[in-house]
């Protein structure tokens, strides 16, 4: 398939300032979609370089394996480019591909059925230092930390603390109660706040020892 | 609503994320796309040949039906309704096999097998008036064809179930007539039939309900039995 080799490279170097500039110069939205909605490859491969790396990002919080995640990932966007007649222009395009791939990890969390909601987690509940870690820590750490939660928490917390859905539509969902979506919520969040809580002793006990 | 601060700390810092697929990612997109690509292309080629074939069909057929009766077509229908008449001209019950031909053949067929007879210019003067009493008592003729009335046996017009299709001009719907084998008074019924669906099919007469038809048949029935 033609596609050109500028978006291949910019794609290598996608963590890097400069290339984020040349993302946000794409040319927006509607082309591009009209484009895709007429199956034209050129512009398949530019909304795909444009998404992918934030669409695969949002996969990987769901799945931790990342080779997972990318196949999911894949298979999200081989849908949106299927369906892309059925977004009608209302609401954002990115928020509908993000929609899009909320649902396929989803749907490949309840394949391999390890979507368990664990028991009680009995926690201190005392409150880390959120300017501190907000300053410490960067995106990969705090993914790392949603990685260790039991499937169960993490897909509650993604979906509602990033994702920004409502509990009734993770219970919907997840086809779980109201009440267990707050409750496995409550829990993440507590497990959420132990790490942070390690991490900053361990920050401490660094910079007391010198 | 407040976000929890716990929240809010992730969300800032993960809603941004990216990551950067591998070669291999868009590679297995583009071999899907290319795929599905070639069976749409394929597909569409498959719609454009069956319209063109439909749109060539249609049109021989809207053709045949709109050709103007040949007189080459009286002889032909003659010879070939020869066979299964015999002895019309002495008077014997005729019996006719309609094949499945257009309502024109049908009347043209029907009026050679009466040309054989003396009495052509009757049957041709019976095609080009309007129903004659029947259909001009009823409010809403049957295509059944009326069974003998009155004392005379009727001539026997065996058919076998044959349909006729009027083929519609442009804007009216197509009529279809069923004819059942049984006896008819007269050969003349053919044209009738032909007449009534014709009318039919130009919105100058209606379809009988079934109703009418059920309590017409039973009717008869009755007839027949008390005779």
């Amino acid at each position: 398939m033609p596609c050109n080799p500028k978006w291949q490279r910019a794609i290598l170097a996608i963590q890097t300032p400069t290339v984020k500039v040349i993302f946000n110069n794409i040319p927006s939205g509607t082309e591009l979609i009209d484009g895709c909605r007429q199956g034209r490859h050129q512009d398949q491969c530019k909304l795909y370089q444009w998404l992918a790396p934030q669409m695969l990002a949002l996969c990987r919080r769901y799945i931790a394996d990342a080779s997972e995640a990318e196949a999911v990932m894949v298979k999200g966007f081989l849908k949106v480019f299927d369906k892309i007649d059925q977004y009608r222009g209302s609401g954002s395009f990115v928020g509908w591909v993000r929609r899009i791939m909320v649902n396929e990890s989803l749907s490949y969390i309840r394949q391999h059925k390890n979507l368990y909601l664990e028991a009680d987690v009995e926690l201190a509940d005392t409150q880390p230092d959120y300017n501190h870690a907000s300053q410490q820590l960067d995106a990969d750490d705090l993914l790392a930390m949603i990685d260790r939660l039991p499937s169960g928490y993490r897909t509650v917390f993604n979906l509602y603390a990033i994702e920004g859905y409502s509990h009734r539509e993770i219970a919907d969902l997840l086809d779980i109660s109201v009440s267990t979506s707050k409750s496995q919520l409550n829990r993440a969040r507590k497990l959420l706040q132990k790490q942070l809580l390690e991490r900053q002793q361990a920050f401490d006990r660094q910079t007391a020892e010198p | 609503m407040n976000k929890h601060p716990l929240d809010k700390l992730f969300a800032e810092k993960l809603i941004r994320q990216q990551m950067a697929p591998s070669a291999d990612a868009w590679q297995q997109i583009a071999t899907q796309l290319d795929k599905k690509g070639r069976t749409t292309r394929h597909y569409r080629w498959l719609v454009a040949a069956a319209v063109m074939l439909l749109a060539l069909l249609g049109g021989l057929v809207y053709q045949g039906s709109h050709q103007p009766v040949q007189d080459t077509s009286f002889t032909e229908a003659g010879t070939s309704l020869q066979p299964t008449m015999p002895a019309l001209d002495k008077q014997a019950k005729p019996v006719f096999y309609l094949p499945k031909i257009n309502v024109r053949q049908v009347a043209v067929r029907a009026v050679a097998v009466r040309a054989q007879k003396p009495t052509a210019e009757q049957s041709i003067a019976a095609i080009a008036a309007p129903l004659p009493q029947e259909p001009a008592r009823e409010k809403r003729p049957s295509p059944e064809p009326t069974p003998a009335t009155g004392n005379q046996a009727a001539p026997l017009l065996a058919l076998h179930d044959e349909t006729i299709n009027s083929v519609a001009p442009s804007n009216l719907p197509p009529v279809t007539a069923i004819y059942k084998p049984g006896p008819v008074d007269e050969p003349n019924n053919i044209v009738k039939v032909i007449q009534y669906v014709d009318g039919v099919r130009k919105g100058k007469k209606r379809l009988p309900s079934i109703k009418d038809i059920k309590r017409k048949l039973a009717n008869n029935l009755r007839n027949n039995n008390s005779k």
